[in-house]
């Protein structure tokens, strides 16, 4: 999922770092300070999800949750993303200042997608259509992140073109996982704490 | 389950001691332009100088030699195929794959420079406390409210991390085993929840406690950092690699 640094074209990387910089501003601006406390502990979650490792036949897989930070945070996603790639780079060496642009970017935007898509099913309505809005938000979040990373490598290299066409590949089955993940889990926040669900 | 994995014990090492502000910027700088290197000697510069910084910041080296691994994960991934995609002088084949003398010498580039990149960040973190670098960031202008946000996303990571632990300790103490089926799924994705559910409320608790003790949207810092001459130093010292670089680079 993650870019690593020095692999990049820089035009690919300036690019990252406009398109975050002009979320991120979007999504601070729609954060209050007094928002900063939950903005955080979503950030952390999500942060903390790519610990979780999730087996999937003989190998494992890590949640992303981007579907789940987007439609829980709108536009705020794209501060809470940065900083949680921020901390990766910091802490696990995963990525570093050239990439967490674009790195950024390519999880972010799909959340917020996701937000449009999917927050008033997941909000509202009735506990199926709730389940529903859930799996394709997990499911579209990660297959958008894959395409992205793809067609990011792609156009930083053509010789990274066969390589990007494998890395989409490996998304198909962890968008299934995330979707019915997600699922379950605004099933779960629907029914615990609907507050989380309503308060973005 | 979250600490600062290179931090060790924080040697008070030359690095250490430099402002926040000037070690950012000096591996923003280093980062981008290592990240534009196209050829194997300036790479190859620009690794040995990062090589010797990360000397400089004597980080545990077990630790450290695991995460730098675990960071050239992709860029692995990248030499199964990139031998094979650039076109050139054939110097293998592998069924109907020809591996070029082009294509392994991209790879080369790339795992240089993307190594010369871990090696500089890893000496960065390992010799500057979380703390410092939430400090340094919001005096080098970036505004107030990520900076914040930064900080409690760490402070809640440690916490969340914990919450993580406990419960997945709970689910095992009742035979929990993942396994690829939609039972595994569903109950990690309970587990998500209830992590978000305790996280949420530990957060509103903890706000509350700050608001108690004065907070108003900012943390205060307690030192003022200054620029000393080593700063000047550390950065007139990079300043000198990167011209190297560029003249070897050519």
């Amino acid at each position: 999922m993650h870019i690593s640094e020095g692999v990049l074209s820089m035009p690919i990387l300036a690019a990252g770092v406009a398109v975050a910089a002009a979320g991120v501003a979007v999504g601070m601006k729609k954060m209050g300070g007094d928002s900063i406390p939950k903005v955080a502990v979503l950030s952390s979650a999500f942060f903390v999800a790519s610990l979780v490792h999730v087996p999937i036949g003989p190998t494992s897989v890590h949640l992303v949750l981007n579907g789940l930070l987007g439609i829980l945070l709108g536009w705020s996603a794209f501060p809470a993303i940065l900083v949680a790639l921020f901390l990766q780079a910091m802490l696990f060496q995963f990525g570093g200042w050239t990439t967490l642009g674009i790195n950024t970017v390519n999880m972010a935007l799909p959340a917020v997608l996701c937000f449009y898509f999917f927050h008033g099913a997941a909000e509202g309505g009735t506990n199926r259509t709730a389940a529903l809005a859930g799996f394709g938000a997990g499911f579209l979040s990660v297959a958008l992140s894959g395409l992205f990373v793809a067609v990011t490598l792609a156009l930083s290299e053509g010789a990274f073109l066969d390589a990007a066409k494998v890395i989409f590949l490996a998304h198909l089955p962890v968008m299934v996982i995330e979707g019915i993940v997600t699922s379950v889990c605004i099933l779960f926040l629907r029914r615990v704490k609907r507050e989380i669900l309503t308060a973005s | 389950m979250i600490d600062e994995p290179l931090a060790g014990e924080r040697k008070q090492t030359f690095l250490y001691r430099l402002d926040p502000r000037t070690k950012i910027l000096g591996s923003l700088v280093f980062s981008f332009s290592a990240a534009l290197i196209q050829n194997l000697p300036a790479a190859g510069v620009a690794f040995l100088f990062a090589l010797s910084v990360l000397f400089l910041a004597q980080p545990p080296p077990g630790r450290t030699a695991a995460l730098l691994a675990a960071a050239n994960g992709f860029v692995l991934f990248l030499w199964v195929f990139l031998p094979f995609s650039v076109p050139g002088e054939t110097l293998f084949a592998v069924g109907p794959f020809h591996a070029t003398r082009e294509g392994i010498d991209r790879a080369l580039v790339l795992t240089v420079r993307s190594n010369a990149i871990f090696f500089f960040t890893a000496a960065f973190v390992a010799s500057t406390p979380m703390a410092a670098i939430a400090r340094g960031l919001e005096g080098l202008g970036v505004p107030e409210k990520l900076v914040s946000l930064f900080f409690f996303t760490y402070r809640y990571a440690v916490e969340i991390g914990k919450e993580y632990t406990r419960i997945l300790n709970a689910m095992r103490i009742r035979c929990f085993r993942p396994r690829t089926n939609f039972h595994t799924y569903r109950h990690l994705a309970f587990l998500v929840g209830m992590m978000l559910v305790n996280g949420y409320e530990r957060g509103l608790r903890v706000r509350s406690a700050m608001v108690c003790r004065g907070f108003r949207g900012r943390i205060p810092l307690l030192e003022a950092p200054s620029v000393k001459t080593s700063d000047a130093f550390a950065l007139g010292v990079l300043a000198c690699v990167l011209v190297v670089v560029v003249t070897v680079h050519g």
